[in-house]
């Protein structure tokens, strides 16, 4: 076991690595001037201005000397100034991340919730009524665009019907504590928390079917059965425990797809976390906090499917790893 | 000689039993007609290509110019004669949605092309060499697999200027993983095999063996997925416009309609005008991802069609 995560971690690091690099080539790949977001038609820089800018964001220096500097000031936790906010991009990022890890955490949450006694249902009643009509809806989930769903939700919830608000993560204004707070907060969390979790749903539905279906093919299936042992706790203790196992590796390698699906979820809904944030620094062609929010982002998942790895090899211990 | 007669028999025995001949393509096709959805799902994207490739001649002789203004009121509803209602700025939406679906449709079979290129290269190099090569290129692929898409399409689009080349690109570059993948995988079982020993054995070289004899073994999975990775494409096209990042206005594409539609949806002034671009991008990546199912199943002769 030690091996193991010994081995893991040693291909972790080029992975980063080589992921570090990409974020820095592709920011490199810009056209034109990074100090032109301190002219504008008006106010030109002069060559003494220009010189001190360059020299204190190191734009001066070769390429590679950038990228260490850049990858070293990063791996120790500074990620530089942003040139739109003024404030350091840590702390911006903090002051952002709790609104998605709420977001994307609860809709992960409610996603499980719900796929897993689906697919678990459909695997066990295969080719029946549900199974067909959970098939179905999982086809339909898949191929909703998530910003649209969110759209027509807004249309016929807010809009037309006007039970729920759309926008923000409180009613602008709101003054309330307590219990209130609460309620006014759960009432906007409600569209994007659906919008986020169904094409989760869907996927892990599917997922847990198929993981369901090859585990009831086993011959301990069989021989539980054989002994008497009634059909429930079949399914609870020696089906369920080793289908799930799998969705430990699937939780980690879903990450960059959550977190993307969030991305797109805040914007429709205006709602203040990491992806509108990135989105507004894209917009404004925020180089620092571009590539922080990148550099982090992959670390988040890097380690989400080494964790998810380790996990799995501690759960099963069919598995072994020398 | 002999082994040619008896086949030669064999052949005409079957057709006086009533059995026809049958290619690998018409077996398949046969395969695909059992399954209504894939078939439904054919027609109507063979009808929607059809209709983008159409889109002038269509809009002159039945609708408007796209890019033309107060054709209609702003912000109408459904008619007879604006059948999709008119947006914002009094444009006729049915023939902006109809232009938009040649921008969707094109860039997704544009990624589809590229991402199948570099996948299939990487992945049969990757299969076929083994050792040093197939490490560097699946820890290389991993890194890919752990970028989480859509921030990095913002990034790059964003870096370059949002132009429909540069969508292409950028979707292409993130989405060939997964065909290298199955690939390799392929490859790798490919290659044990007896026909590959022979090929070998009567001279062939690595690059005849990769592109006459694995290659084609490995078609019918990489169809699958390339079907699939259309679907993918034009869902993170529309994303993309739909941040406001994908081909500029005033040229229409499904996603940059819903973009410019929001405000309107939230307002109450129109839901018309989101819900027809969007309804168009959700029925197309549902109708790919049924053909792709049928697909699936009609290339691959292990998994029975009959349930």
């Amino acid at each position: 076991m030690i091996r193991h995560i010994i081995r893991r971690l040693l291909i972790l690091i080029p992975t980063l690595i080589v992921t570090t690099i990409v974020i820095f080539t592709i920011v490199q790949m810009t056209p034109g001037d990074p100090l032109s977001l301190y002219e504008s038609p008006e106010i030109k820089l002069t060559e003494q201005e220009r010189a001190r800018l360059l020299a204190q964001y190191g734009l001066d220096k070769p390429v590679y000397v950038q990228y260490l500097l850049w990858a070293g000031r990063f791996f120790t936790g500074d990620l530089g100034t942003s040139f739109n906010w003024k404030k350091p991009v840590w702390d911006l990022v903090m002051e952002r991340v709790g609104a998605t890890v709420e977001l994307a955490g609860l809709s992960l949450l409610l996603a499980l919730l719900v796929a897993i006694p689906l697919g678990t249902l459909s695997a066990i009643k295969q080719y029946s009524m549900l199974d067909n009509t959970v098939t179905f809806f999982a086809f339909i989930g898949v191929a909703l665009p998530n910003f649209w769903f969110g759209l027509m939700l807004i249309g016929i919830f807010a809009v037309i019907l006007g039970w729920l608000p759309t926008q923000q993560m409180l009613t602008p204004g709101f003054s309330g504590t307590g219990l209130e707070w609460w309620i006014d907060h759960l009432r906007h969390l409600v569209l994007p928390l659906v919008v986020l979790s169904t094409a989760q749903v869907a996927g892990f539905s599917r997922y847990m079917r198929s993981q369901v279906l090859e585990v009831l093919r086993d011959d301990y299936v069989n021989t539980a059965r054989a002994k008497g042992v009634r059909e429930l706790r079949v399914i609870g203790k020696h089906v369920l425990k080793n289908a799930l196992l799998p969705v430990v590796t699937l939780l980690g390698l879903s990450l960059p797809f959550l977190l993307s699906g969030a991305l797109i979820t805040e914007q429709v809904f205006s709602w203040p976390g990491m992806g509108q944030f990135f989105w507004k620094a894209a917009t404004a062609r925020d180089y620092p906090v571009i590539m922080g929010v990148l550099a982090m982002i992959s670390v988040v998942t890097l380690m989400g499917n080494f964790l998810a790895d380790l996990a799995y090899a501690y759960l099963d211990p069919r598995i072994k790893y020398d | 000689m002999a082994q040619q007669l008896s086949t030669q028999g064999l052949g005409e025995r079957a057709q006086a039993g009533g059995l026809q001949h049958r290619t690998y393509f018409r077996l398949f096709w046969s395969q695909l007609n059992q399954s209504p959805l894939a078939m439904g799902s054919l027609f109507i994207l063979v009808a929607l290509c059809l209709a983008a490739v159409l889109a002038p001649w269509i809009s002159d002789v039945v609708a408007y110019d796209p890019k033309e203004p107060f054709v209609g009121g702003r912000n109408e509803g459904p008619s007879a004669a604006h059948w999709f209602g008119t947006d914002h700025l009094g444009r006729d939406l049915f023939s902006r949605v109809l232009w938009g679906s040649q921008i969707s449709l094109s860039i997704g079979l544009m990624v589809a092309l590229l991402s199948v290129g570099i996948g299939a290269l990487l992945g049969a190099m990757s299969g076929f060499f083994g050792g040093k090569v197939d490490t560097l290129i699946m820890r290389f692929t991993d890194v890919w697999l752990n970028f989480p898409g859509i921030f990095f399409l913002i990034a790059i689009v964003t870096i370059l200027e949002p132009s429909f080349w540069n969508l292409i690109w950028a979707i292409g570059i993130l989405s060939w993983p997964s065909i290298c993948r199955i690939v390799r995988a392929n490859i790798l079982s490919l290659k044990e095999r007896e026909f590959i020993l022979a090929a070998r054995a009567i001279g062939a070289g690595g690059f005849r063996i990769i592109v006459r004899h694995l290659m084609p073994n490995t078609m019918a999975p990489v169809i699958v997925n390339a079907t699939l990775t259309v679907a993918g494409a034009i869902l993170s096209e529309a994303g993309l416009s739909y941040l406001g990042l994908g081909v500029q206005p005033p040229t229409p594409s499904w996603g940059n309609i819903l973009f410019d539609g929001k405000p309107f949806l939230i307002t109450g002034q129109n839901f018309w005008y989101t819900f027809f671009p969007g309804l168009f991008i959700f029925i197309t990546v549902l109708c790919i991802n049924f053909l792709g199912d049928g697909l699936r199943d009609a290339l691959d002769p292990k998994v029975s069609t009959k349930r």
